[in-house]
């Protein structure tokens, strides 16, 4: 089989060369599929410093903040909405969704376009970092330091080789829905 | 196999809407029949109808379908023959036959048991009105076991039948179409039988080799029996114009192909929003094509462009309306149920009504016409229970005995005008207010207030009801309330004009089609918002001298009527502090809801645009006053109203318009203001204390978003902004504010951080002036000693 036709991980992307070669290695031998069943692909991302992850099946695609509208009636981290080719999208501040303070738009911010289940919603993040391989051997159970206010939207916790990202459950975020009642 | 039975279930399919439509027709026709009881043509019409149900359900398997259509079939046989007479309880039995069939058709499609249905009640109505003969028959169609023996029996009959119809050849190319008909369905009779021997066999291959052959025939013969159907209507059609010996143009009609097809609703729906997004796309290159024009002026390229985009927008605009069309359909179908509706219910309380139908072939999109369904029910109710009166009372007031309404559709413009006229008593508005303060639903104050239009539109609110018993047909007051939030869910409107003694119309004002609308365009601060055309009545401009007090509330006086005004921020919980309205001039759009009008204070009037309606998706559900969203040209989002709820809501806010005025704010201010926005704090710092010791309030705000909405609510001397924003820059920050009644004028600074700015844009966004940081104290005293020379003139 040619190299490039299985490249489903961008080199570029893997948070060390070391684990990086492990996996080229490996890919040679096996299959590339068989490797993503042991990993987790997630977009890894900063919120007030911390680093948090989405599954990136999850993720149809990162855009720089755009004009919004804004939409009275609905609840405060409901930024409003965007036209993204053509489809309403509504854009959540993450930050404000899980109560941390709100930070002001700047060069690094981005909106995180979900698509799940007939939902699609915009999270708003301080900053992207890169896509990151979770073994799912190693994620474990969320810690107790993490604040009850996000609490039940977490997943797991992943470890990586100096750092650790807070994975988060995408379904349970979309199942309060942004409107007033 | 599973071909064969894929096929199975697109006969079934086929027969259920052919079923359905034949049921549809055989509702209207009886009750036509009853009236016109020598009508042999709609007897054999009738008779066919039943015919064809039996032949296509006796085929399919469906024993108690068949048994039933078959008794129907016999007692119009004989009605055609003149052998019995039509009386209306033969007719009542025949009728209720009929709702027995729509029962088992029902069970058939949601998948059920269509077999569980107990149809002996049906039968026994409807034996005493056949004779010897055919209780006979009746006691083999109760004997009827298993399905051969069922099957033998019915094309048995149907031999005898046809052996009798050859006899009589009573109309002679009806007869022969049916006899065409029979001979077919005799012939897969004697296969099926061959089938059935056959499978006792088990040969599988074989039987389905033969079900396929069946299933071949059989939807050849369903398609040239539709064919039959369809020469037979344009045969009659033309029978009524030339009356007789009209030979060669009935053969005419014969070779005409058949034109209509069946299309999946949810293939048209796919398509209109293909092009609910190509209109998108054109509203886009139009506004593209108006900026290069502007830009670059007698240029060939753009006069090319130009041409284009004119072209396209045409050809999207027929496009648009092919499309609609397609999706349209006759308002009859739904008028068509109620004369037996109206048949019924005026059986029921013991009047003599007539209904009139007018325009049943006014055309509406698919979407409306099943939602205008209950609605028209509930007010053909209500004007039979409650609109016309009894004989006796009738023959007092010296009116026919026999009431009439009238059911009618027309169209206006982009909408249908649907109206449903008695001529009953009419409604006493003193009756309707005394009820609605016994009730509680109004105030005495309220009801002195209250216009006959008004009291008219009392009928509309939940719990209310005039009726002084409960019946079966209307008087637990949920009916009206059900036609108003049906035709508010439509964008529609209702009007009420009654006049006592003499009747009540009630008028349904629908737009054609759903997701394409007119709208007006308006703007609230910052926000632009559609209000769907067909709920605007019009739009004023009033000064602030105009609004009086009512009761605490601004109103207007509006050639004699009472406008309650409200501000249309109040009422989406984003008005509070905004002072954005100049009093010399205030935009006024007047909205009507059913029976009630509110005019709606905005900023700013845009204009009408034809807007594409989209959903605000799942995550966003059911927001108060928003009914969705649309994209503009520009490609910005702008939200549609939903101009019930902001009529409610403007019912329970408070709102106050002298609150929103720029000049009653600018009289209060003590101090001269200014506002700095940039995301660079040192920047925002060094001016702000320059500002400060010139005895400036000073804001600051990080982005230009943030600081339009500041600056709504504070009216500002002057302001600086920083030319390198996120999301929108100094220059476009600038001609947004220029937009705002109160920063027509003033001073508005651009920072510029790079020592660079564009001229061009500065003159387009209308920029006063730009500083360079470091802030230099001479370009600050150069702005300060304009600025002040402005507050001194004001």
């Amino acid at each position: 089989m040619d190299k490039k036709e299985v490249d489903l991980f961008d080199k570029s992307l893997s948070l060390e060369s070391e684990h990086e070669e492990e996996i080229v290695n490996s890919r040679d031998k096996s299959n590339a599929l068989i490797l993503k069943d042991d990993y987790f692909q997630v977009v890894g991302f900063i919120l007030q410093d911390e680093l948090f992850g989405l599954d990136i099946l999850d993720v149809e695609e990162i855009i720089k903040p755009v004009d919004f509208t804004h939409v009275p009636n609905t609840k405060k981290f409901v930024l409003g909405v965007v036209n993204l080719r053509g489809k309403i999208i509504p854009i959540v501040d993450l930050r404000l969704r899980f109560e941390f303070d709100k930070k002001e738009i700047d060069s690094e911010t981005r909106i995180i376009i979900v698509s799940m289940n007939e939902y699609n919603v915009g999270f708003m993040v301080d900053k992207i970092e890169k896509v990151y391989y979770v073994d799912k051997k190693g994620v474990e159970p969320t810690p107790p330091n993490i604040p009850p206010t996000i609490e039940k939207y977490v997943k797991g916790v992943g470890k990586l080789d100096d750092n650790i990202v807070t994975l988060l459950n995408v379904t349970e975020l979309l199942k309060e829905n942004g409107g007033l009642n | 196999m599973s071909e064969d039975m894929e096929d199975m279930g697109e006969i079934i399919q086929d027969f259920l809407l052919e079923a359905d439509e034949l049921l549809e027709e055989l509702d209207e026709d009886l009750v036509t029949l009853e009236n016109s009881k020598d009508d042999s043509d709609l007897l054999n019409k009738i008779f066919r109808a039943f015919h064809t149900i039996k032949g296509s359900s006796s085929f399919l398997g469906f024993e108690k379908l068949t048994e039933l259509t078959h008794k129907l079939e016999d007692i119009l046989n004989k009605l055609r023959k003149f052998e019995i007479t039509l009386n209306s309880d033969m007719m009542d039995a025949i009728l209720s036959g009929i709702d027995k069939l729509k029962e088992i058709i029902e069970l058939i499609k949601s998948g059920s048991d269509p077999e569980s249905v107990d149809i002996e009640d049906n039968i026994k109505a409807l034996m005493p009105f056949l004779d010897s003969n055919a209780a006979t028959e009746a006691e083999n169609g109760t004997d009827k076991n298993t399905k051969e023996d069922s099957n033998e029996i019915d094309f048995d009959e149907m031999i005898k039948e046809q052996e009798e119809e050859i006899k009589e050849e009573e109309i002679k190319e009806e007869e022969s179409a049916m006899e065409q008909e029979q001979q077919t369905e005799v012939e897969v009779g004697e296969n099926q039988d061959t089938s059935n021997t056959e499978s006792k066999k088990g040969k599988d291959s074989d039987i389905e080799d033969e079900i396929a052959r069946l299933l071949q025939q059989r939807m050849e013969e369903d398609r040239k029996r539709r064919q039959e159907r369809k020469k037979q209507n344009e045969q009659k059609k033309s029978e009524v114009v030339k009356s007789k010996a009209t030979g060669s143009n009935a053969k005419k009609a014969k070779v005409m192909p058949e034109q209509t097809i069946r299309v999946d609703v949810n293939r048209l729906d796919d398509l209109m929003n293909l092009v609910g997004e190509l209109v998108l796309g054109k509203n886009r290159l139009t506004s593209v094509a108006q900026k290069v024009e502007d830009k670059f002026q007698n240029d060939d390229v753009v006069e090319e462009l130009l041409s284009v985009s004119g072209q396209i927008m045409l050809v999207t605009t027929d496009l648009q309306m092919g499309v609609m069309k397609t999706r349209m359909v006759q308002v009859g179908k739904v008028f068509n149920k109620f004369p037996r509706v109206v048949r019924d219910l005026s059986r029921e309380v013991d009047k003599d009504i007539e209904l009139v139908i007018e325009g049943a072939e006014t055309e509406l999109d698919k979407s409306v016409v099943e939602e205008i369904n209950d609605p028209l029910v509930h007010l053909i109710r209500n004007a039979v229970d409650h609109g016309i009166e009894t004989r006796e009372e009738r023959s007092h007031t010296g009116k026919p005995p026999k009431g009439k309404i009238v059911l009618s559709a027309y169209h206006e413009g982009n909408y249908i005008i649907i109206s449903v006229k008695d001529d009953g008593r009419g409604m006493d508005p003193e009756i309707l207010k005394n009820k609605a303060i016994e009730k509680g639903l109004i105030t005495e104050t309220e009801a002195r207030q209250m216009s006959n239009e008004e009291a008219y539109g009392l009928i509309f609110k939940p719990g209310f009801s005039t009726a002084k018993s409960v019946s079966n047909i209307s008087g637990r007051g949920v009916g009206m309330d059900v036609v108003k939030t049906n035709i508010e869910k439509l964008n529609g409107t209702i009007e009420i004009k009654s006049e006592l003694g003499k009747g009540s119309a009630v008028t349904l004002k629908i737009p054609l089609t759903l997701a394409i609308i007119q709208a007006l365009l308006v703007k609230i601060a910052k926000e632009y918002f559609a209000i769907p055309l067909v709920s605007v009545v019009e739009t004023v401009r009033i000064t602030k001298a105009e609004i009086k007090k009512v009761e605490n509330r601004d109103v207007l006086k509006l050639r004699g009527n009472i406008i309650p005004l409200v501000y249309l921020g109040d009422t989406l919980g984003i008005g509070k502090n905004k002072k954005m309205i100049d009093g010399k001039e205030i935009y006024v759009v007047v909205v009507s809801v059913a029976e009630k009008k509110i005019g709606i204070v905005v900023d700013k009037l845009i204009g009408r645009e034809e807007i594409v309606i989209k959903s605000l998706g799942n995550y966003l559900p059911n927001i108060r006053s928003i009914s969705g969203a649309t994209i503009r040209g520009d490609g910005s989002v702008t939200l549609i109203l939903d101009v019930p709820s902001v009529v409610e809501e403007a019912s329970k806010v408070k709102s106050n318009i002298s609150d929103h005025l720029i000049d009653n704010a600018l009289e209060k201010k003590e101090k001269p203001s200014c506002l700095v926005v940039s995301p660079d704090k040192s920047v925002r710092n060094s001016i702000k204390t320059r500002m400060i010791s010139e005895g400036f309030d000073v804001f600051e705000s990080h982005n230009s978003k943030e600081a339009l909405d500041i600056s709504s609510e504070e009216i500002f001397d002057i302001i600086f902004a920083d030319l390198e924003m996120p999301i929108s820059g100094g220059y476009e920050f600038t001609k947004l504010l220029r937009d705002f009644a109160a920063y027509r004028n003033t001073m508005i600074v651009g920072i510029s951080k790079d020592g660079t700015f564009d001229k061009e844009k500065m003159q387009e966004s209308r920029m006063s002036d730009v500083v360079f940081t470091p802030i230099e104290e001479k370009d600050i005293n150069r702005i300060l000693e304009i600025v002040s020379k402005k507050i001194k003139v004001a």
